[in-house]
């Protein structure tokens, strides 16, 4: 058996850029890989617009390449072993592959932040992570795009939207983080919402449309299942040596509230780390398969965003009465439970996972319930053009009833 | 953006309150800046070692982590109760604590 504990971020980015490219090859559609990817690279992207719509082959080659690309940025890292944050960045933007994201339009914001680090006379490297979460607004370069591709005037406004987009992305981040208090996990979800909410407040001057979009595939339901399934054995295979400690460890952990910035790698070992994303992501799992929630673009995306954050922040304590606050919205709502307008804010939810975890169920429940209300009402602030869109509602909900909260504390200490 | 300055009122304001926590209301403050490092030692008169006092001081110890301090800087300084120390401890190079005649203080030095 091969006994390798702990990779790498380098080795371990690899190994899933192969396992992805071979799902590639295996898809049916995989004669039509390269004309479904540019198509893509191409085309306009929308925050519900699965990758998968254009075809199964060149959805997971999209996705390879976007894996190759972080394997390559994040050559020179000298960390010896995986941190929590680059973990949950990683998850984020692979899992946004599958719906929106591409190498052409994550460029330009990368090369903003580049810029940015350049012009503060700081090392990119403090920046890796913060570069997979800022691409959240790569549909708005998507749409100049798209506009038309032989227009030079077009591709060069992208790159500068793009650019500015990065350019102002971290700290603006870094400031809103106090808006929340770090009881949102998707930070950068909040961050992008404002920064493509005032963008496209400006298109009203130039004529300028965003057709509302909503392409979800379900075809390929059982390869998508497949890979999730065999992401979870990549951890198990190379991590869960020692599942007993693994699993005593996961009850200390399951104590840690999850407000940012809780690294789970500098508390715990690897191992238990992994064994949380393992867990986590099986229940997550079975929770779907029990809704009869089928697996598109954006659902796998959700859940791998999920694994990712399994080590910074999130665990089964304090993300499930999240997702139970979402069920109990929709019911009363009479929506669907298996419908695309739960299944995402239902995995997407759990970035408000620390009130869960400092609060308590209650606290965290109610949590989902306003969050489930909210996600939809926000969306056309940005009309689409934020990938995050949970994120960017999380923000508010954590802003909104966090002080409440603490008010009511600071009188009944007892209530929650 | 980080600027040092703002980092290391940052910083006080964590560890003083760490003091406060423990009720410890006077302490005296070493608070040196200067173009390579900054180091603060904070020693207060204290009947009895606080009980999260060794655990307090390992949390400082974690390794420092560029990407989170640039990323959560605006955090820091926002302790509560009930949490934990590592990610001041990620913000720093050196912590040392001491309990000794009484006399109780943490030494840290953060390097530029």
């Amino acid at each position: 058996m091969l006994k390798i504990y702990s990779l790498r971020y380098q080795h371990f980015i690899f190994l899933l850029f192969c396992i992805t490219l071979s799902f590639a090859f295996l898809m049916p559609d995989r004669s039509t890989m390269l004309q479904q990817y540019l198509t893509l690279i191409t085309g306009q992207t929308h925050l519900l617009q699965d990758s998968f719509y254009v075809g199964g082959a060149g959805a997971f080659f999209n996705t390879s390449t976007l894996l190759l690309f972080v394997f390559l940025l994040s050559f020179d890292y000298k960390e010896q072993r995986l941190s929590g944050i680059q973990l949950s960045a990683l998850g984020l933007f692979i899992g946004h592959s599958f719906f929106g994201l591409n190498l052409i339009n994550t460029l330009p914001i990368i090369l903003g932040i580049r810029l940015y680090a350049a012009w503060t006379s700081q090392t990119f490297k403090r920046f890796i992570s913060v570069s997979l979460f800022s691409c959240a607004a790569s549909p708005l370069i998507s749409y100049f795009i798209s506009i038309n591709l032989n227009n030079v005037f077009t591709l060069i406004l992208a790159i500068l939207i793009g650019v500015l987009i990065g350019f102002i992305s971290p700290p603006l981040a870094e400031h809103f983080v106090k808006f929340h208090q770090g009881f949102s996990l998707y930070n950068f979800g909040f961050t992008t919402g404002i920064i493509t909410m005032f963008i496209v407040t400006f298109f009203q001057y130039f004529n300028l449309e965003i057709e509302s979009i909503s392409y979800i595939e379900t075809k390929f339901h059982y390869y998508l299942m497949s890979y999730y399934i065999t992401i979870l054995s990549v951890i198990a295979f190379f991590y869960l040596k020692n599942h007993k400690h693994h699993l005593q460890e996961l009850r200390k952990l399951f104590h840690s509230s999850g407000r940012v910035p809780d690294d789970f790698f500098s508390k715990f070992d690897t191992g238990t780390v992994a064994m949380n994303g393992f867990v986590t992501g099986s229940v997550y799992l079975c929770l779907l398969l029990c809704l009869k929630i089928e697996f598109s673009g954006p659902v796998l995306g959700a859940l791998l965003s999920l694994i990712g954050f399994c080590s910074f922040g999130k665990h089964l304590k304090n993300t499930i009465p999240t997702s139970i606050g979402v069920l109990i919205a929709a019911l009363l709502m009479d929506i669907d439970l298996n419908s695309i307008t739960v299944s995402l804010p239902l995995l997407f939810v759990t970035s408000l996972s620390p009130i869960t975890g400092y609060y308590g169920i209650f606290c965290g429940i109610l949590a989902g319930f306003l969050h489930m209300n909210l996600v939809s009402v926000v969306m056309p602030l940005h009309q689409g053009m934020n990938l995050f869109n949970n994120g960017f509602s999380s923000g508010f909900i954590a802003a909104f009833l966090v002080p409440i909260i603490d008010t009511i504390k600071e009188n009944k200490p007892n209530t929650f | 953006m980080i600027t040092e300055k703002n980092k290391s009122t940052r910083i006080l304001k964590e560890i003083t309150g760490y003091f406060l926590d423990q009720c410890l209301m006077q302490f005296d403050i070493h608070f040196n800046i200067t173009k390579t490092e900054f180091e603060l030692i904070v020693t207060a008169p204290c009947k009895e070692k606080p009980k999260s006092f060794d655990r307090f001081i390992e949390e400082l110890n974690v390794p420092r982590e560029l990407e989170i301090e640039e990323y959560y800087n605006a955090l820091l300084g926002s302790h509560t109760q009930h949490e934990d120390y590592s990610f001041l401890g990620k913000n720093i190079d050196v912590a040392n604590g001491n309990y000794e005649n009484n006399q109780l203080s943490v030494q840290i030095i953060r390097y530029f």
